[in-house]
């Protein structure tokens, strides 16, 4: 299998760039889904994931706002995105769960509990030089 | 997000259309809910029918919603909702208090 | 007998008539809901000598047999007439809209469950309430005291009673009604009032520029704010916002705002600074959670630049003299939604012919009958046929093409609009 076209990297200035570069995420996901179900989930984690960092990432130098690095191994799927900014901790967000209080939800913070709960594994890492590097993967499902 | 305002049978129906994201309309959907439930309008249908992008700002904005007009005594349906929403919903169980119907019909239906 | 049958129903009408008289002048004292109720089932309780009487209200809003119920008791501390038996009741009075009357309601089968309850009912007597045709209500006595249960007497009484305070029990429900409905206008023309107070009521003069703004309310206030602010004698700070919301916590919010940047504008010559600072103030300033958008930006004519931030409102256009479009589009999300957050700035440079139109989605939202909208290309082609006439014929051409298009259709939304033009 062609080495390249197991990996994809995306520079994102801004939403609109997210929002041009929704196609190829999906058709990135799209080769190794299996159900509609599963991309559409894991297409709603990344783009939850840059869309944070977009929106709380700072402009460095040469640097894009966020980058996001896609990756195909061993069926699965992972999700790199950094960005550089403040700090945020994902051990502190709760699990998502129907039973508890969505008003408190009602300003965003349900980013990363809806990525925790839809994505197999979710590691945060904190760089020198506030650089934020976001780490989620997801397992795909055995063909039938 | 654009939100269009109308009525069905008594029911307020809320046509939203476009990106459910960061921009003012998208957040402030349940401050828009809860000057509805002020006016006295506490059920609501929310065509979701045109929304391109639905993440955790709309589910928040959903969900918050929905628990203002339950606790005031009314209740939101959606309709319409896209196979992505869909999902979303499923997946997160949301299904179980947020029923989506086919048609805004059947869901003003329901409400009545 | 026929003397004894005249002289007893003399004494039978004048009896109803003074019942019917007590109950009048008892609900003349007041408009008030529910002191009419109890008015009017106090004294039926007192006159047909039950245990218990109820009015039970339809609500307006629902067509389903979901009655509103208000109780009084007046010899017995019982309970509330159980629920079910509330829904049985009014269920028949819809359906057959006649007096009611039981003596012995547990060999009745239309109506189960009721001795078991708190309160024992025994015998029921209920009238409906009926004005202009249409039932509103129904009045109810329960358990009639002594030993020979309710009468077709008592039931002309209180079908008498019920024909009388129908009309004034609707009365009172619609008095009601009105004063809540008087009051919420009331509100929200004291909040329109204090937002358009806010509005600048001139045009600033600053040399090099032509400067002009206009608003335009709908009629229920949208919350679109501008502002201009003058630094120093050749510094001009220019702001364009839309406050979510609707009434009195929206234009405290406004109020707020214009005289947090009032004052941030004489110290900080950063818009991303002041931005940061207008949100801090938003995001604290109440429980409720209340959003704005704002455009921000500061007007140097002694050196010919415009710097900006742009905290969730439509990125202002800015059309250089060789045609050629900018969006000034760079700071942050609107304000008020996150804690300390980082707006980004930018700047810049004016040459003679640009014109800069900062608008609020009003403007581009506005609708027509066929649904459609009238659309940034649309505003831009407006602009740029008038483009060689002054801000202020811009900013009347614009009003004018937007109330054309609409043509009937209201004004949902405030329209704003500022023009900037470098002469």
């Amino acid at each position: 299998m062609d080495e390249n076209k197991t990996r994809l990297k995306i520079s994102l200035n801004s939403f609109d760039d997210l929002e041009s570069s929704r196609d190829l995420i999906i058709e990135f996901c799209g080769r190794y889904c299996k159900t509609s179900d599963e991309l559409d989930l894991l297409e709603m984690s990344i783009l939850e994931a840059c869309h944070n960092a977009i929106l709380h990432g700072k402009k460095r130098e040469n640097n894009s706002i966020c980058e996001l690095k896609l990756l195909y191994d061993n069926q699965s799927i992972k999700a790199v995105v950094k960005n550089y900014g403040n700090r945020f901790d994902v051990a502190e967000k709760n699990e998502f769960s129907i039973e508890q209080d969505f008003l408190q939800y009602k300003n965003g913070g349900l980013g990363i509990p809806l990525i925790k709960a839809i994505m197999d594994s979710v590691e945060y890492e904190r760089k020198s030089n506030e650089l934020n590097e976001l780490t989620i993967i997801k397992k795909l499902k055995k063909k039938q | 997000m654009r939100i269009k305002e109308s009525e069905m049978d008594g029911v307020v129906v809320l046509t939203l259309s476009g990106k459910m994201m960061l921009d003012a309309k998208s957040i402030s959907l349940h401050e828009y809910v809860k000057n509805l439930i002020a006016e006295g309008k506490t059920k609501v249908v929310m065509d979701m029918g045109k929304i391109t992008w639905f993440g955790s700002t709309g589910l928040g904005a959903l969900l918050a919603s929905y628990t203002s007009l339950k606790d005031s005594g009314g209740d939101l349906k959606v309709a319409r909702a896209t196979r992505k929403i869909r999902s979303v919903f499923m997946f997160t169980q949301i299904v179980k208090v947020l029923e989506n119907y086919d048609t805004v019909e059947e869901a003003v239906a329901a409400l009545k | 007998m026929n003397g004894t049958s005249e002289i007893s129903k003399l004494k039978l009408a004048v009896k109803e008539l003074s019942v019917l008289n007590d109950i009048a002048t008892a609900v003349s004292t007041t408009h008030d809901l529910q002191q009419v109720i109890e008015l009017i089932v106090r004294e039926c309780v007192k006159h047909l000598n039950v245990e218990q009487g109820t009015i039970m209200l339809l609500d307006q809003s629902d067509t389903d047999d979901k009655f509103h119920t208000i109780i009084r008791e007046v010899d017995t501390e019982s309970d509330v007439v159980p629920y079910h038996f509330g829904v049985q009741l009014s269920g028949w009075m819809v359906k057959n809209q006649k007096p009611l009357l039981i003596n012995d309601i547990s060999n009745d089968n239309r109506f189960t469950n009721l001795s078991d309850g708190e309160f024992p009912i025994n015998s029921i007597l209920s009238a409906p309430l009926k004005t202009k045709g249409k039932l509103i209500g129904v009045l109810n006595v329960f358990n009639k005291m002594g030993d020979e249960g309710f009468t077709m007497e008592d039931q002309r009484m209180l079908s008498i009673i019920a024909t009388q305070s129908a009309q004034v029990v609707e009365n009172a429900r619609l008095y009601d009604e009105e004063q809540a409905l008087k009051q919420i206008e009331e509100e929200l023309k004291f909040a329109t009032d204090i937002q358009l107070n806010l509005l600048p009521k001139s045009n600033p003069q600053i040399e090099g520029y032509d400067i002009a703004g206009k608003s335009m309310p709908a009629m229920e206030v949208g919350g679109d704010y501008y502002d201009f602010i003058t630094t120093d004698e050749s510094r001009l700070v220019i702001c364009v916002g839309d406050v979510s919301g609707k009434g009195m916590p929206a234009a405290m919010l406004m109020s707020n705002l214009q005289a947090t940047l009032r004052g941030q504008a004489l110290f900080t010559a950063s818009a991303g600074e002041c931005m940061e600072r207008a949100n801090k103030l938003i995001y604290r300033s109440t429980d409720e959670q209340k959003f704005a958008t704002l455009f921000y930006g500061i007007m140097d004519a002694k050196s010919d630049s415009f710097h900006f931030s742009n905290a969730g409102h439509d990125p202002p256009f800015l059309i250089k003299k060789d045609e050629q479009l900018i969006r000034l589009s760079k700071g942050g999300t609107v304000l008020g939604f996150l804690d300390d957050y980082t707006f980004e700035e930018d700047s810049v440079s004016l040459e003679r012919g640009d014109t800069i139109i900062i608008y609020s989605d009003g403007i581009t939202e506005a609708l027509n009958e066929k649904d459609e909208e009238f659309g940034e290309e649309r505003l831009l082609n407006v602009v740029k046929t008038g483009l060689n006439g002054s801000a202020s014929e811009i900013i009347d051409n614009v009003f004018e093409a937007v109330k054309s298009f609409v043509n009937d259709m209201p004004q949902s939304d405030d329209i704003t609009i500022v023009v900037i033009k470098k002469s």
